[in-house]
């Protein structure tokens, strides 16, 4: 079920109704989210959810024989093992047997398997994984509540594709009653609104015109395929964070918070600061538990590098079994290493000023290159592409119909994260009048019925 | 938890109840109150074709019918009627997105309304034998008439639709402002999208054969297509399916009782961004309607290769359309498969 569906707008208001009828019984609500999130997710296939339910339940089991086992170690092992293998198994063993087999010239479609992709399977699998490792480290107890932990692993606003939450953050809050914050609830709608103007009438937008161009690259000019590439990136940034939001604020409908996933990353005046502002719930993910365990930048320079090299390999390849998404973490490392050798990780603070602009366009244009090696379907494909943007005459872009009202919806769309960079999210607009307040709802509904392009499924999905 | 809900479905309901009173004060698409061709709306084109007939037939008792879907845009009825006899009324029945059931419930309706089937000319494409018919949208939607559908459920529809395009109850209000001051979209009589060239149409052919096209939507067309070749050129898979062959044997047979003199016009798309028709379906098609009646210009001609005839990849204009008419009423078949 995508959350830009009719099924999405008839499923959320019936299991919210149902869910603050039950105010008082949390056990009761609890069952509620976890039936409606195995809806959720059976929407899309119902075999799916024997994979989840494994999942789960190893998961859990896991986490009660880590912290009563002398063996916590070898059960957390184990788990990881699981884990690790189930997802290797779905995502990564035919991308392998291909480049094995290319390596060494050898036929191979006999060992390949027919099998699909199971949605959000990164997401579920990372943010079970955290848990048990969060046992281990002593930093949650495990819940002998197996509806919470089944509910943990699969509550339906962050899915399928994030953000990836910890234990710690969301286990605690399904284990107390919630009450009902009306100021919350309405802030929960406002970002429903906003997620779903980016995606509808932005990111599906672009897209548009972006396939085309990066289907017939080789016959345009250098400007039309700039203008592709930019609009690449604010495509995969509203579709992502648009689906961030919507998912924090169905959670926050039900009173539950999840973590922020996205602060305006195309603000970011350096490629560090971008990192902390862009998929922040899987960068701290690998932070925590990549990062810091192999020492962090605890044992000299060199390891300090190949530990940031690894963590952004495994980034990469998280994102899919491609060596175009390799390549962009690789891509990824170099820009982020010499910050960190100059210690100049940690040089912006708060919000960025006008005066800061040149940093924050050089920022998006290195970003933005690196668009270009996640969207190509192969290597030779982002090269092509990105040789393409210099061997054509420089004349003035493609225009096709609607690239005009694209451009609008995006420039709307930055003036907006500019001036609203200090709050919370872009349509944190509770201190407005109230005028103001429904004169803005009502006008981004007008401009999602009008300009709302057909309806495409989140890029995020397939990772 | 009151507030809220209270709150959010006023936010949901105030505006909706209120178009709802727009809609049926302004009756944007002129199906409500009494249908009017010079204000009528030509999304809903089947709506407006129907609409039409049933006001002119008592008067002109029409006799040639053109079935077509949004390909009839290349196509003058007068340019049609000149061809084949000056005593003939032709009547475009056009759907944008015709399909052949939609084809055979018109032929079915003509049939029963009493009219002579004298001259018959039906347009098709691959897109004529939809795999899952679309029903939903303004320009699939059916005239009750012919689908049977309830007027309520007719008028709910065409609602949910109105409902999803601003632009639209914006247009309403101005529509039901200006009265009948909006122009035409067809003609009254022939329901001839191009009715208004009528006298001058092969002058403003010379100067552009993709009139009424946008620049834009030209020059991306264009840029779109320029590049392509013969190794783009693909065969559709088989689309008739036995729901289909019933219908067409259906019409078939009411050619065969009115006597009618019919002519099945395949019509072109741009070769190298549309999947050509399976030989199986033409053979069937042939089978049906007879091998000399079947005129296919969606095959690799000079129609079909020659962006400068088209309007988009599946539209030719009325030059391409005129010169094809021509050809199959003066000229042997010389195109046919």
């Amino acid at each position: 079920m995508l959350f830009n569906s009719i099924e999405y707008a008839f499923f959320l208001p019936i299991v919210f109704v149902l869910y603050w009828l039950l105010s008082g019984r949390y056990k009761i609500q609890n069952i509620l989210l976890l039936v409606s999130s195995y809806l959720f997710y059976g929407w899309w296939d119902w075999r799916f959810l024997m994979l989840i339910a494994f999942t789960s339940f190893c998961s859990w089991g896991s986490g009660l024989m880590i912290q009563n086992s002398k063996r916590s170690k070898g059960w957390l092992a184990a788990n990881i093992v699981v884990n690790l293998l189930i997802l290797a198994l779905f995502k990564y063993y035919n991308f392998f047997i291909t480049s094995f087999a290319d390596l060494f010239h050898l036929q191979c479609n006999s060992l390949l398997l027919n099998i699909v992709l199971p949605v959000g399977i990164s997401f579920y699998t990372f943010q079970a994984l955290s848990y048990n490792i969060d046992v281990y480290r002593h930093k949650i107890e495990p819940t002998r509540d197996i509806i919470v932990f089944f509910t943990y692993v699969s509550f339906f606003p962050q899915l399928v594709a994030g953000p990836i939450e910890r234990a710690t953050n969301l286990l605690p809050q399904f284990l107390a009653p919630r009450c009902f914050n009306c100021e919350e609830a309405f802030d929960g709608l406002r970002r429903i609104l906003w997620g779903l103007f980016k995606k509808i009438v932005i990111a599906d937008n672009c897209a548009m015109y972006v396939d085309y161009v990066w289907q017939t690259y080789s016959y345009h000019n250098g400007s039309t395929v700039l203008l592709a590439a930019i609009l690449f990136s604010f495509q995969i940034y509203c579709d992502f964070s648009g689906y961030s939001d919507i998912a924090i604020g169905s959670a926050r409908l039900f009173g539950i918070r999840l973590k922020d996933n996205f602060r305006m990353p195309y603000l970011s005046r350096s490629v560090a600061e971008f990192w902390k502002r862009w998929h922040i719930s899987l960068n701290t993910w690998f932070v925590d538990y990549v990062y810091i365990p192999l020492g962090g930048s605890r044992h000299g320079q060199y390891r300090t590098i190949v530990n940031t090299f690894a963590i952004f390999l495994l980034s990469g390849l998280w994102h899919g079994a491609n060596w175009t998404f390799v390549l962009w973490g690789v891509y990824s490392a170099f820009l982020f290493v010499p910050l960190m050798l100059l210690g100049k990780t940690k040089k912006y603070h708060g919000v960025p000023k006008w005066q800061e602009l040149p940093q924050i366009i050089l920022t998006f244009c290195l970003v933005a290159i690196g668009w270009i090696i996640f969207r190509a379907p192969n290597i030779e494909n982002a090269w092509e592409f990105f040789t393409a943007l210099f061997n054509h005459p420089f004349t003035a872009p493609m225009m096709r119909v609607g690239l005009k009202r694209i451009l609008v919806m995006v420039s709307l769309l930055i003036v907006v994260e500019w001036f609203m960079r200090h709050r919370e999210h872009a349509l944190d607009i509770a201190h407005f009048p109230a005028v103001i307040r429904y004169l803005i709802y009502y006008a981004l509904i007008l401009l999602i019925l009008e300009y709302g392009a057909d309806s495409q499924s989140f890029i995020y999905f397939q990772f | 938890m009151k507030r809220f809900i209270v709150t959010v479905l006023c936010f949901c309901t105030i505006p909706v109840l209120l178009l709802v009173v727009v809609f049926c004060i302004t009756d944007p698409y002129r199906t409500i109150h009494k249908f009017n061709p010079s204000n009528s709306y030509d999304d809903l084109r089947e709506y407006v074709s129907t609409e039409l007939f049933l006001r002119n037939n008592s008067k002109q008792h029409y006799n040639a019918f053109i079935f077509a879907n949004s390909k009839a845009a290349a196509i003058s009825t007068y340019l049609w009627k000149s061809l084949i006899g000056d005593n003939v009324r032709p009547f475009l029945f056009q759907a944008w997105s015709e399909d052949i059931e939609g084809i055979q419930q018109k032929v079915d309706f003509v049939n029963y309304s009493g009219n002579e089937l004298d001259y018959v000319l039906i347009l098709i494409d691959p897109s004529s034998f939809p795999a899952v018919p679309n029903r939903n949208d303004m320009i699939h939607l059916r005239h009750p008439l012919l689908s049977g559908q309830s007027k309520i459920g007719f008028e709910i529809d065409v609602f949910k639709n109105y409902i999803q395009k601003p632009s639209q109850w914006v247009r309403s209000i101005l529509l039901f402002v200006e009265g009948d001051k909006t122009p035409l979209v067809c003609d009254t009589i022939t329901n001839d999208v191009f009715g208004y060239y009528a006298d001058i149409w092969d002058e403003e052919l010379q100067q552009d054969s993709l009139k009424g096209c946008t620049q834009i939507t030209r020059e991306s067309f264009i840029e779109d297509v320029s590049h392509l070749g013969d190794a783009d050129i693909e065969i559709g898979e088989p689309i008739i399916t036995a729901y289909y062959e019933s219908l067409l044997r259906h019409i078939k047979a009411i050619f065969d009782t009115q006597q009618s003199q019919y002519k099945i016009l395949i019509m072109p798309s741009y070769i190298y961004k549309n999947k050509l028709f399976n030989v199986k379906d033409l053979s069937l098609l042939n089978e049906i309607f007879g091998e000399k009646n079947v005129y296919n210009y969606f095959q690799k001609n000079e129609y079909t290769t020659d962006y400068n005839y088209y309007i988009d990849p599946g539209h030719p204009g009325l030059l391409a359309g005129s010169m094809i008419l021509r050809e199959i009423y003066n000229t042997s078949n010389t195109t046919q498969q």
